[in-house]
């Protein structure tokens, strides 16, 4: 088969073709995101902020709305997992529903602060890179009057099953290792102990 | 798929550790999957609560007072104006980190703001192309294959690593306007009082730039060390590598 011939297949038997292969050589059948549906994938999510940005709640109703949004958008069980590291493995499964209880609890009233202030600016993609296995990481810019603008970085995998965003990084600063460092020094001061760890976090208002 | 990104953006920090950067306690060293070393921690919170003291006594109510008394104009003069005197010494680094092009680009730069920007007070080279592109000495030690080194914070400089550090006394001594400072060559009045006040101008207008960031990692953080350090490495990280390391990404899936 020439090139020429490959290129002029339609998509949809360009499709067939690499299905048949797959199957043919018993391939993986997972197919990596591709770094435009990834693209697409955080212009929805862009929207879906600045509708909750533009509609103003503040307080815990706000709090509700911007984690119901991030509870459909992230992989909030992972970034969760994450954050705490190697601790992870010696929680029971009680600390490990509280903690995500909590985890929640603290990120929606941070983060909801810390987004509230970005209102009414403007966020435009500019093209994505493969991470590999990390996923695709979707480049955008945060326009800010009088400045040149924020490199705002969303990493977006498919690999919990469906396509959710990973992490967010501000200027190189990514949410998961900061909460990760975080909660590692939280963890620290309180000894290793969980349940303390837990339940401040649980009773924490936002940073 | 689109590889179009273009990594020569202003990297000040500020809106990353704004975002991300929270209540904090200390991590110990060494263990896996940290930031960075930290084996002079006992030290370096020491010197950060020094730090934290000069700027809750000085800098900022300085910065305050700066924002306050001083007209909109002239606060843009002066950040302009700041940022002018550091072109010489981002372009002995373009140099020696064998970047031509951008050490034409910061010469381009040099001269449009000496001549039509009224001696580097305005800024019409921005309009031309051609923005501020900072660079350090701690990039072109990168450049020729330093280590990081471990993570240190210093008195009235604030966090850095051990290369960060040594960059800084470096670009200090880079700097052609150290010919002044040290009267090594006559000056008018004129000159040496700009010279000898650029520094805490730039101390001010940076506090001012930066002061919603800076209020939050030092005053509204659970622990102001390890918030500083982990927005702080992250993000200079990003500087020196031009743009975000995928490498440096976490694997959320990672078994």
């Amino acid at each position: 088969m020439t090139n020429r011939r490959f290129a002029s297949l339609s998509r949809r038997g360009f499709s067939g073709l690499a299905l048949g292969a797959a199957i043919a050589f018993a391939a993986p059948t997972a197919q990596a995101l591709s770094t435009s549906e990834a693209e697409v994938f955080v212009e929805s999510v862009v929207a879906d902020l600045r509708g909750l940005v533009e509609n103003g709640r503040s307080g815990p109703e706000g709090a509700a709305e911007f984690l119901a949004l991030l509870e459909t958008k992230a992989s909030l069980d992972a970034v969760g997992k994450f954050a705490v590291g190697r601790n992870w493995l010696e929680m029971s499964d009680a600390q490990k529903s509280a903690y995500g209880a909590a985890f929640r609890n603290y990120i929606s009233k941070t983060y909801q602060n810390r987004f509230g202030e970005y209102a009414g600016e403007d966020i435009v993609l500019n093209g994505s890179v493969d991470a590999g296995r990390k996923g695709v990481l979707v480049k955008s810019l945060l326009k800010r009057p009088s400045t040149e603008g924020i490199v705002v970085e969303w990493l977006v995998s498919d690999r919990s099953g469906k396509t959710r965003l990973s992490d967010i990084v501000f200027e190189g600063v990514s949410l998961a290792i900061t909460l990760r460092e975080i909660f590692g020094g939280m963890i620290e001061k309180r000894g290793g102990n969980m349940d303390q760890f837990i339940a401040d976090l649980a009773a924490s208002s936002g940073a | 798929m689109n590889f179009k990104f273009s990594s020569k953006h202003a990297r000040r920090a500020v809106a990353a550790v704004a975002l991300t950067g929270l209540a904090a306690c200390s991590t110990v060293p060494g263990q896996p999957g940290e930031l960075i070393a930290d084996p002079y921690i006992e030290t370096n919170r020491d010197i950060h609560a020094f730090n934290k003291g000069v700027d809750t006594a000085l800098v900022r109510p300085a910065s305050q007072v700066y924002d306050f008394v001083t007209p909109a104009l002239v606060k843009h003069v002066v950040a302009n104006g700041v940022d002018h005197l550091k072109l010489p010494g981002i372009f002995v680094n373009r140099i020696l980190q064998g970047d031509a092009r951008n050490a034409g680009r910061v010469l381009a730069r040099f001269i449009l703001n000496t001549t039509l920007g009224a001696g580097g007070l305005l800024d019409p080279a921005t309009e031309f192309g051609v923005p501020q592109e900072p660079t350090d000495f701690g990039v072109t030690l990168a450049e020729w294959g330093a280590a990081e080194g471990d993570y240190v914070e210093l008195p009235l400089l604030g966090p850095s690593t051990e290369r960060h550090a040594v960059g800084r006394i470096v670009d200090f001594a880079l700097d052609p306007s150290i010919l002044i400072t040290v009267g090594a060559v006559e000056v008018g009045t004129a000159v040496s009082v700009i010279d000898t006040s650029r520094t805490p101008l730039d101390i001010v207008n940076t506090r001012h730039e930066n002061a919603e960031l800076i209020d939050d990692v030092l005053y509204n953080s659970e622990d102001s060390y390890v918030t500083a350090r982990t927005g702080y490495v992250q993000s200079r990280r990003r500087f020196v590598s031009g743009e975000t390391d995928t490498e440096q990404l976490p694997d959320l899936f990672e078994e």
